[in-house]
């Protein structure tokens, strides 16, 4: 990682420059009076928490996004990039943090597109050789006639970048190229991108993942609150630095957490649970689990392994296709949501926009919808706004929502404060088990420490608890124990004290292993 | 005729009814690949029988008769896209009302434009029987013994399907139904692609419309599609997407279409009312037995607006 250094000489104009570039929405300024270059072979890094602005800059570059004032310079000549067609057409590369093929369509049907109008356009008939040529070129194993929408997520993201670098791409944005790879996939990746800067590419790499940015790239920016804070070369800077300029104070590292090794009795069990899918497929298979009183369950997976499918299913949002399902003892299978809900089954849903809250409602009517019915917040059939003013105050003075007063829109909250409701309204009421599925994710450093602690906080006092994370340094701090799942199977489980990200990764990408 | 049977009745009967009903299906097949519905295709078939009519009277042919009908679809089909695109309506409100605008403004001009005489001064399309082939029993007459406009909307089939599967073109209408947002990022014109297969459906209902019109009963009368439209668009479901899909879906209707016609030859004795709800009623079987396993275009009647 030491003593790589390609940025431009002196007097050369860099590859692409972006100048003074600044972006308003309503309410936010995403980017501020942004300046930044990139030179030719060169990995430039830019990191940042949430909504920093980083995906924006780099919309800006590649034509998703028209800034209010600034310039692009590429190769020293002042551009304008108006569409994602243009920017393609310029060499500009851009893999998105949620992919942009098609996926109904085969990965060469996808290439074929991508190149449609260039001088490399390929007839439709000979794509898959062609594609499969490609794919050799870059180092990027595929098969050219597979559907998209049946690859993992590590082959798709090899079918997106194979799809920006057929173009001939000079300048290749990544936005979180890691987020859904398993370790070892990244690693491979890591490989191919090194290749890349070395045939003279240049790369602009948005990642959140400080270790594997500082491990890859040659220079670092790192943006808060849409202002480019900083600009390094990755020798100058450590992990702790870094993180310090991201959210412009220092974290405290969360306090390591309390196991002990004999829980209550099983709270939460499953029996060859089988689930299916939005599509009809099998999501999650024979899966048998138990969480015992007062135990933290991990959960592993790379996004889309049936963690989603298993929460919904063990809440009742979604029928169980086989198995059982049981709390404390009693089988709950068959139970609607709501007779979950009043047997103590606390659930924290992935999608808390679309599956947690009512966006357009307010503060305090979703503090009190699960119980709603209840004296004293309804009297012959009458809701008392008083009683539910009084209730929602106490829970966001308890839960340290940041809002004025409880009577603004869930939907206009930060996401960190979202998620507080979700937790306040779950935690509110008495609870034997909590499913929390990604509960963190998207929210800032600080935000999703006190999250976690509310959630430890809870096991203490005796609730078995379900927690499904991507994140798996988040999984080795909470859990007592981890399973794993990989395409809706469990490959294994381990001891929380024991286990390594290395292991974890390994099980995710579907290696078995029997229990430690 | 008189010397054939039944069966050969009911499919000469089924073809003549259906082939409206395949321009219109196909044409919403290219119009919904790329994800725009077109509910007012009826309107566009009315819309093309009027205008084809008038075309037919005003060029004294045929030729000019399908051109004047294509453009009164693509006519219509332009509204649609401005008041969607444009003006960002939702996509199955923009169609509901243009089908109550085309069934209005076609009335009234049949009453003040087009008199009764036209219909007069109609020349019907000459049958062009194929050597042969037309003598096959039983399909012979209906498949081979037509006129022009049956024979192109039976080619259109393998046409379309070559189109939509062997092409990059086609590659970039399905990008543009199913992801808009990607399409655009692999650099496809999701607006003009669009645009272009909103304008080719409008100009296949619209001759659809002049089929029924000039090679059916040679005269335009107020509301003639009755429906057709409808079960054109249902045709795209039950065919799920695919060229050679909707030409099942199209025989299957136009023969319980056929049959009702033609039963009453057979002296059934069932009440005619009844008889008439056949299409109706096979239609909303075959969808209701489908729904579960059909997979329209991801993006079907979602407009999109780059850089929002």
């Amino acid at each position: 990682m030491a003593g790589k250094m390609k940025t431009t000489s002196p007097g050369q104009a860099p590859l692409v420059a972006l100048e003074a570039i600044t972006k308003a929405y309503p309410g936010v300024v995403a980017n501020d009076d942004v300046s930044l270059d990139l030179g030719v072979g060169e990995i430039h890094a830019i990191v940042g928490e949430n909504g920093a602005g980083k995906s924006t800059l780099v919309g800006v570059l590649n034509g998703l996004v028209r800034p209010d004032s600034g310039r692009i310079l590429l190769a020293g000549e002042e551009i304008e990039v108006e569409s994602p067609r243009q920017a393609l057409g310029l060499g500009f590369g851009y893999v998105q943090q949620h992919f942009s093929l098609i996926p109904t369509l085969t990965v060469a049907q996808n290439v074929i597109l991508a190149l449609r109008g260039s001088p490399e356009a390929i007839d439709a008939r000979q794509g898959s050789r062609r594609v499969r040529e490609l794919g050799e070129r870059f180092g990027l194993r595929l098969d050219p006639d597979a559907r998209v929408g049946d690859l993992s997520v590590g082959e798709q993201q090899r079918a997106e970048l194979l799809k920006a670098l057929a173009r001939g791409t000079r300048v290749l944005s990544l936005d979180e190229p890691n987020a859904l790879l398993t370790p070892q996939e990244w690693i491979e990746l890591e490989g191919v991108l090194r290749g890349l800067a070395e045939s003279g590419v240049g790369l602009l790499l948005i990642s959140h993942k400080l270790d594997e940015v500082l491990r890859l790239a040659d220079r670092i920016s790192v943006m808060r609150r849409g202002r480019l804070v900083a600009t390094t070369t990755a020798r100058e800077i450590d992990v702790e630095r870094l993180a310090a300029l991201m959210v412009g104070e220092l974290v405290e590292a969360p306090p390591p957490r309390r196991r002990t090794a004999d829980h209550g009795r099983v709270a939460l069990a499953t029996a060859d649970l089988g689930v299916d899918g939005d599509r009809g497929e099998r999501a999650v298979t024979a899966v048998d689990l138990s969480v015992a009183a007062g135990e933290v369950l991990g959960v592993a997976g790379v996004e889309g392994s049936g963690q989603v499918e298993l929460a919904e299913a063990l809440c009742g949002a979604r029928r169980a296709a086989t198995g059982t399902i049981t709390l404390e003892g009693e089988d709950i299978g068959r139970r609607s949501v709501a007779e979950r809900m009043g047997l103590g089954l606390g659930h924290v849903p992935a999608d808390r926009r679309n599956g947690g809250l009512v966006a357009t409602l307010s503060v305090d009517d979703n503090l009190v919808l699960p119980i709603i019915g209840q004296a004293p917040f309804t009297r012959w059939g009458v809701t008392r706004p008083k009683a539910i003013a009084a209730h929602g105050a106490e829970l966001i003075e308890r839960f340290d929502v940041r809002v004025p007063d409880g009577s603004v829109a869930v939907g206009s909250l930060s996401g960190g404060n979202q998620q507080k409701v979700v937790l306040a309204r779950e935690l509110s009421r008495p609870l034997r088990a909590l499913v929390c599925c990604y509960p963190t994710w998207g929210l800032d450093l600080h935000a999703a420490a006190s999250i976690r602690t509310e959630i430890l906080k809870l096991s203490e006092a005796g609730v078995a608890i379900l927690y499904m994370s991507v994140e798996l340094d988040e999984l080795l701090a909470v859990s007592d124990r981890i399973l794993v799942l990989n395409r809706g199977r469990v490959t294994g489980e381990l001891d929380a004290r024991e286990a390594t990200s290395e292991q974890l990764g390994l099980m995710m990408g579907g290696q078995e292993r029997s229990a430690a | 005729m008189g010397s054939h049977g039944f069966v050969t009745l009911l499919l000469v009967s089924a073809v003549s009814v259906g082939t409206p009903l395949l321009y219109t299906a196909l044409g919403e097949l290219i119009s919904e690949t790329t994800g725009v519905i077109n509910i007012e295709l009826e309107g566009m078939m009315l819309c093309g029988a009027f205008f084809g009519i008038l075309g037919a009277y005003w060029t004294h042919g045929v030729v000019g008769g399908f051109v004047c009908a294509a453009l009164g679809g693509a006519l219509l089909a332009a509204l649609h896209g401005v008041i969607c695109f444009v003006f960002r309506a939702n996509q199955v409100v923009s169609g509901v009302i243009l089908n109550i605008f085309a069934l209005g403004i076609t009335s009234f001009l049949l009453s003040t434009v087009l008199a009764e005489r036209v219909s007069k001064s109609i020349t019907h399309l000459a049958d062009i029987k194929i050597p042969l082939l037309s003598s096959i029993p039983a399909i012979g007459p209906a498949f081979f013994d037509q006129d022009v406009m049956v024979y192109v909307a039976l080619l259109s089939v393998p046409a379309i399907w070559w189109l939509l599967n062997r092409t990059s073109l086609g590659l970039a209408m399905k990008a543009a139904g199913e992801r808009p947002q990607a399409a655009e990022s692999l650099g496809v014109d999701v607006g003009r692609t669009r645009w272009l297969a909103l304008l080719a459906c409008g100009c296949l209902a619209g001759i659809g419309g002049g089929q029924l019109a000039i090679a059916g009963i040679g005269f335009f009368t107020e509301n003639m599609t009755a429906g057709i439209g409808y079960i054109a668009l249902a045709a795209v479901i039950f065919g799920r997407w695919r060229a050679f899909g909707v030409l099942g879906a199209v025989l299957l209707f136009a023969i319980a279409d056929a049959f009702q016609i033609r039963a009453a030859g057979l002296g059934v004795h069932i009440p005619y009312q009844f008889l008439a709800m056949l299409p109706y009623l096979v239609t909303l079987v075959a969808l209701a037995g489908l729904l579960r396993r059909s997979n329209p275009p991801s993006a079907l009647a979602v407009n999109y607006h780059p850089n929002d």
